[in-house]
């Protein structure tokens, strides 16, 4: 892999991205990890334990309140009460949401309605320092991997459910993400192909990101293997 | 097509009338004004001045087009509408942002704060000694400062903000943005209705406003044009006062139709929630 790609964080340290390291042995890709975290959710608090392999989907089985707060823990948007998050070796449980590099998909998208899909996609990016042309290079095989062609200069409210969710996931991967976390509530329009879609939003070669997929929806489930243990109240 | 029933024929009847109503009792005043403006002092002094001219003259025209009193007062008006409306503006939408979150420890005490002094206000001598005391007398901020947040405004625009789906800030939060980043670059572009219809609101006050001037300012170059005009009503020949009327109107009535469509959707926040 030649390409240079190198993320810097606020703080000014930097770390080579995921394409270099994608060149080591398939054992230092990172999985995502969940140790015993512990998560204050409207109906109770939530332990959850889980191993998504790179390339793999996982799946928690919690109602939507509660997926959602798993959901936003793992992305770092709130605090554990206790328990570790990992992706790979790194414990990035006290770290700020961008930077433990780690994707997230909200409920319904979270694609913003005032800009196009193209701009949505591009939004991440903006923050970030990075090769400019690499990132380009990505984004543009991930709409066609997406099949979001024709649907880069419509806006959200302009899609269907299937297509919300594609733009949604393009978006979230379209950082390079080393996992990814998906709340995905009851009947979300387009999750019936999730399986078919994860493995679209690694780039080629890599073994594939972690997909973490917050969930009550069987028709999502039916697609995953891997179960969360998780034990409520 | 589904056919009108009687009763919703007669209340459209009914409604039409009642509209036309309205919109006679608000225009008639500012015709009349127009009319009187146009006239000579005679027949309005006599009260013959209603809807036309009488005696038709642009003699009050004149006389304001080389005062250059009015004219001071009007580049006051505007700059204190300006300067008033963007201060207005930032530190409502910051406030009420802050208020928007559900999750901010405090948040009830600082609703009430800001609420508190909807129905109870200090009153014009300790606001007057306030003022006094801070410097502020005979200087631009005594005008501009004072109502830099209206509570109302900060409640409609609180609402608003809740309305915002809350994912949409944490996709934000994920890709790295800091909260001013994600009001400034999220919430305000989703705002734009709001915003426009608040900023009127202040601009509207800013611009009518005369009482914080009478009371704060003694140096007649920092004059408002409202406090001019309203020093024309004790003894001005009554075709000048309905100029000044008319010219001091006149901003607004060309602002007011330019933003109807932000107007619009802006009163209609808060009708619908969820």
């Amino acid at each position: 892999m030649t390409c240079i790609d190198v993320f810097r964080c606020r703080r000014g340290c930097t770390q080579i991205s995921r394409w270099i390291r994608f060149s080591r042995p398939r054992e230092v890709i990172e999985a995502l990890r969940l140790d015993d975290l512990t998560v204050a959710a409207p109906d109770g608090p939530v332990r959850v334990s889980v191993r998504v392999e790179p390339g793999q989907l996982g799946a928690i089985v919690l109602p939507p309140l509660g997926a959602r707060a798993v959901a936003r823990v793992v992305a770092g948007l709130a605090g554990p009460r206790s328990g570790r998050v990992f992706v790979g070796a790194r414990e990035v449980t006290s770290l700020p949401p961008s930077r433990r590099q780690i994707g997230y998909v909200p409920a319904g998208g979270g694609l913003l309605p005032h800009l196009t899909v193209r701009r949505n996609m591009e939004y991440g990016l903006r923050h970030r320092e990075r090769v400019h042309v690499v990132a380009e290079d990505w984004v543009r095989e991930l709409t066609d991997r997406l099949e979001l062609r024709a649907t880069l200069d419509l806006r959200p409210h302009h899609l269907s459910d299937a297509q919300r969710l594609r733009a949604a996931l393009a978006r979230a991967a379209a950082c390079l993400p080393e996992a990814m976390v998906l709340d995905l509530p009851a009947a979300a329009g387009g999750a019936e192909h999730l399986a078919d879609l994860v493995p679209k939003v690694s780039p080629t070669g890599a073994p594939g990101v972690a997909v973490l997929v917050c969930t009550a929806d069987p028709a999502v489930l039916s697609q995953i293997a891997v179960r969360a243990t998780v034990v409520t109240g | 097509m589904k056919a009108q029933t009687p009763g919703y024929r007669i209340f459209r009847i009914a409604n039409a009338i009642l509209l036309t109503g309205v919109v006679v009792v608000t225009l008639f005043p500012f015709v009349n004004v127009v009319a009187r403006s146009l006239s000579q002092a005679r027949y309005v002094r006599a009260g013959k001045v209603v809807l036309w001219p009488e005696g038709f003259n642009l003699l009050a025209y004149r006389q304001i087009l080389h005062a250059s009193w009015f004219w001071t007062g009007y580049r006051n008006s505007v700059m204190y509408t300006v300067l008033g409306t963007a201060i207005a503006m930032v530190l409502t939408t910051c406030y009420a942002y802050v208020l928007s979150k559900k999750h901010l420890r405090g948040r009830r005490f600082l609703v009430a704060a800001a609420v508190v002094t909807m129905f109870f206000d200090g009153g014009i001598i300790p606001n007057y000694v306030l003022v006094s005391h801070l410097g502020l007398r005979n200087t631009v901020w005594s005008v501009v400062l004072p109502d830099a947040i209206n509570v109302f405004n900060l409640l409609v625009m609180k609402a608003y903000f809740e309305t915002i789906p809350v994912e949409l800030e944490e996709a934000a939060a994920v890709d790295g943005m800091s909260t001013y980043r994600v009001l400034w670059s999220i919430v305000l572009p989703l705002s734009k209705a709001v915003i426009a219809t608040i900023a009127l609101f202040y601009a509207t006050a800013y611009w009518n406003a005369w009482f914080d001037a009478l009371l704060y300012l003694d140096r007649q170059e920092l004059f408002p044009v409202t406090l001019y005009l309203r020093d024309l009503t004790n003894g001005a020949p009554p075709t000048i006062v309905a100029m000044a009327t008319v010219v001091t109107a006149l901003p607004l009535l060309v602002i007011a139709p330019l933003s109807q469509r932000f107007l619009v959707s802006g009163l209609r926040l808060g009708a619908i929630k969820g």
